[in-house]
């Protein structure tokens, strides 16, 4: 008769040899879970060139993180880890707060990512001496995509809350640097996501998705038309270019799960969103540029197919259309990225976009002599890092 | 490849035993050699070179020095094993404390308005401590006559690069394996009992010492800013992730080996139950106290000799045990750290252990120090450690900062409670043997549990650790 550690070792054995056995019926199965809850094509197995391939550990690393994407009952494991989670400890995982109702908050966007008072302080100093230092030809744009937390403060649970609130005067410090009158260089959205959001709320319509960490198209039309503004503002103030007939196209809805519930395993929480850009009648794409790489044939939304961190260039031409003349540089993040590409090309005539983090400070300060125009966008938690990272560095030395 | 991946438990593991329970006996030591190059080709790609530079040079070491041994040359053989040990040494020198080294003189350099010299840093390729120290082992033991030279290369590359301990050890001295690497037993019995201590030390790792360490790691990695009650929560977190992260992989290894019918020493013997700090250091990384005591400490005179004399032996084998450890003034002061307790010890006397409230103090004493030690050791820097030291002893009185209590959760919480209770434990409840072979009720009901509960919410964290979707906001 076996004995205890007899049959717990051959339990033992089967749990590490069964999903091999078990993987060739469960490929499908595991390969679609990557697909659509994790959002991303799965890793593929390496080819083999030369044997250097076999001394490369990068080699062998990529061959574990295909066999990863395809070990079975993942989604299983994943969900119940998740399930025992939400239970334990009330939040699905270290990286999301809840709020009420469907809202979700992204941690880090709560407080981690702002740093301290001194640390606002000195991106606003870096700033400051940015501007006061040698001249630039460019007109330079600065602006900030306002938090989630920020602008939907009462959506947050009071667990939420007590993350989030002791940001609140790094916060205030950037607003208020931003708000300062006089400085047309600063754009600032926390103003005009408010005013707006005044407007919406009877409706019952949001700026920000409640699944998700970014706003929705309704929100990313007050950043483009406050940066087309800033750009070409009338007498009265506003521009002439964003009142006049823009279509608003819809791109596409979808019903699915939103990346701050993808990310906290709930494959459950359904959220619809619909993405809008706007088209300009008589605008044409006359040339798209994925980095040194000119694509054939471009149309509205070819710009949307191209790898985020390369750099992107359409040049935009119209007979009957006005366009903002010159050279424009849009370094920015996943804001404009997922929401604003096509809609800011019918404005402009020659558009370059940067993903923050693929240009050097160098680079921009280069930039800021070679373009007509540039602006500087960075979501709000990343601002005060960002800023001084490019302005500080670049700025005029410090006394 | 680390033994807590996927790729490991779950692809090559099993190919691994299945091909090697259906070799025929003569191939299945190469079957294991194959296995063990191909699991340092996966986290080591070209720096397997240096490993198969070590196996050859100490084989050759070997074979001279069976010779020597054999004929009675006592000058050429403490020639040979003196070359062997500038080899070793050499090569670990050079991975290991170059860069430390040329940190140093630039250091200097700088300080007295010289240019420092141009370097570019040089890789650590993975094991090399492990690896070095077992190799030089064969050829002491050989010039000791504890074990004939090996005439087969292969045999004595499996020896070194034997993959269950490859990596992080248990150091595995040639004396203890000699006799199987030639001849061993592959059963049932052995691949069971096996399973079940590598099971113990995968939810180890996984279960406790990977829960606890964010905890650790946000309180080191934020010494200057850490409150006084961040400090001792983290440093409390970090006593129970190592002991549990290192011992779970000894767990590991030596279930791994037991396998494949080899049968390791023990590498962890409840350190922290320790009534002093000399038992300490009979309980804790055993096999590198033993590989110390026998080849440098006892070389030196040991303790038949001066007191003096045993003073300085043992502050220079701390100094070499600490260094060991890593290319950092921490590991040297941590090191002297212990060497200096060790001598305490020393002057106030052999004593029976005690009992009673006084053996509680004891115990009391001797963790509260290892924490103290464990400071200086997980400091990125000595600077990082005075801050940290200066948090822990009330510099910097507050609650718990929001960024630590973020990473307080229920899982978290339980992994600390559960690894305190390494703090009270018997010193002569040896976990691992139980749950690898004991009969007892107590054993099975230690294997239901870890079978039951354990070993799958371990499995379930460690595909749930690779799950990462593609989320736009953190670019």
């Amino acid at each position: 008769m076996p004995t205890s550690r007899t049959i717990s070792g051959i339990i033992c054995l089967g749990a590490t040899a069964a999903p091999l056995a078990l993987a060739p019926m469960q490929l499908d199965r595991s390969l679609t879970f990557v697909r659509e809850m994790e959002n991303r094509t799965p890793n593929a197995f390496p080819g083999f060139g030369s044997i250097d391939d076999l001394m490369d550990a990068q080699w062998w690393a990529s061959i574990s993180r295909a066999f990863e994407d395809r070990a079975p009952f993942r989604k299983e494991m994943i969900s119940l880890e998740r399930m025992l989670g939400l239970s334990a400890s009330g939040m699905a995982s270290k990286t999301i707060a809840y709020g009420t109702g469907q809202w979700l908050f992204w941690y880090a966007a709560l407080a981690d990512n702002l740093g301290s008072v001194e640390y606002v302080e000195r991106a606003i100093a870096a700033m400051d001496r940015f501007f006061d230092g040698p001249p630039f030809s460019a007109d330079l744009f600065i602006l900030v995509a306002p938090d989630k937390a920020t602008i939907y403060p009462e959506k947050l649970l009071d667990s939420s809350r007590a993350i989030f609130e002791p940001s609140i005067p790094q916060r205030d410090l950037l607003h208020n640097w931003f708000a300062e009158p006089g400085h047309p260089e600063r754009i600032d959205l926390w103003t005009q996501m408010h005013h707006r959001k005044a407007e919406l709320d009877p409706l019952g319509e949001l700026l920000y998705e409640p699944g998700g960490s970014h706003f929705n198209s309704v929100g990313a039309m007050v950043m483009a038309k406050a940066m087309v503004d800033a750009a070409d503002v009338d007498d009265s103030g506003d521009s002439s270019l964003w009142n006049d007939d823009s279509e608003l196209v819809e791109i596409w809805t979808r019903t699915q799960a939103p990346e701050l519930a993808l990310r906290g395993g709930e494959w459950g929480r359904i959220e619809t969103q619909t993405h809008s850009q706007i088209r300009r009648a008589g605008v044409m794409i006359k040339e798209l540029w994925d980095e040194d790489r000119r694509i054939a044939g471009p149309d509205f939304l070819s710009i949307t197919e191209i790898t985020y961190h390369n750099r992107k260039r359409i040049v935009s031409e119209s007979a009957t259309r006005r366009l903002i003349p010159g050279k424009t540089l849009v370094i920015h993040d996943s804001f404009i990225a997922v929401y604003l590409y096509p809609t800011l090309s019918q404005f402009f005539e020659d558009l370059t976009f940067i993903h923050v983090g693929y240009i050097t400070p160098g680079e921009f300060r280069q930039a800021l002599d070679s373009y007509d125009r540039v602006y500087f966008e960075s979501a709000e938690h990343y601002f005060p890092e960002r800023a001084i990272e490019y302005f500080e560095q670049t700025g005029a030395a410090t006394p | 490849m680390v033994f807590s991946s996927q790729t490991f438990l779950f692809v090559f593991f099993p190919i691994v035993l299945l091909l090697y329970a259906i070799a025929p006996r003569r191939a299945r030591n190469t079957v294991l050699l194959i296995a063990s190059m191909l699991f340092y080709l996966w986290g080591g790609g070209w720096f397997i070179g240096w490993l198969l530079t070590s196996i050859m040079g100490n084989w050759i070491f070997g074979r001279f020095a069976g010779k020597a041994r054999d004929a009675g040359e006592t000058k050429k053989l403490h020639t040979i094993v003196g070359l062997s040990v500038v080899f070793n040494i050499g090569i670990l020198g050079w991975f290991k404390y170059a860069n430390f080294f040329v940190d140093q003189i630039n250091g200097i350099a700088a300080a007295i308005n010289y240019q420092g010299m141009d370097w570019t840093p040089i890789m650590l390729p993975i094991g090399i401590s492990f690896f070095t120290f077992q190799a030089n082992s064969y050829v002491f033991d050989i010039a000791k006559g504890q074990g004939k030279a090996l005439k087969n290369p292969l045999d004595f590359a499996l020896y070194v690069s034997l993959f269950p301990q490859l990596i992080a050890g248990p150091i595995v001295r040639y004396h203890q394996v000699a006799s199987q690497l030639v001849s061993r037993t592959f059963s049932l019995d052995n691949v069971t009992a096996g399973m079940n201590r590598f099971a113990l030390g995968l939810c180890k790792k996984v279960l406790i010492a990977d829960s606890v360490s964010p905890i650790a790691d946000a309180a080191f990695n934020n010494s200057g800013n850490i409150t006084t009650n961040d400090a001792w929560i983290g440093i409390l977190a970090y006593t129970i992730q190592i002991y549990f992260d290192f011992s779970g992989y000894s767990d590991m290894a030596i279930g791994l080996g037991r396998i494949f019918g080899f049968r390791f020493p023990e590498n962890f013997k409840h350190p922290y139950s320790s009534a002093s700090m000399t038992e300490f250091w009979r309980r804790w990384h055993v096999t590198l106290s033993e590989w110390f005591r026998d080849y440098v400490y006892f070389p030196l005179g040991g303790s038949r000799c001066s007191r003096l004399l045993t003073y300085r032996n043992l502050i220079l084998v701390f100094l070499l045990t600490g260094f060991w450890h890593g290319a950092n003034w921490t590991f040297i002061v941590w090191g002297m750290f212990h060497g200096f307790w060790l001598i305490v010890d020393r002057l106030l006397g052999k004593k029976e252990r005690p009992t009673g409230f006084k053996l509680v103090l004891n115990r009391f004493i001797v963790v509260f120090l290892v924490m103290i030690g464990w400071v200086v050791f997980r400091a990125e820097s000595l600077s990082a450690a005075g801050e940290y030291y200066y948090a822990l002893f009330g510099g910097n009185t507050g609650d718990f900062s929001a960024a630590l209590l973020r990473l307080v959760s229920v899982q978290t919480m339980i992994a600390l409670a559960i690894g305190s209770l390494i703090f009270f434990v018997p010193r002569n409840m040896a976990l691992g043997p139980i749950i690898e072979e004991s009969d007892t009720r107590v054993a099975a009901i230690f294997r239901a549990m870890l079978v039951l509960v354990a070993l799958p919410l371990t499995l379930m964290l460690i595909i749930n650790g690779t799950f990462s979707p593609f989320l736009y906001f953190q670019f």
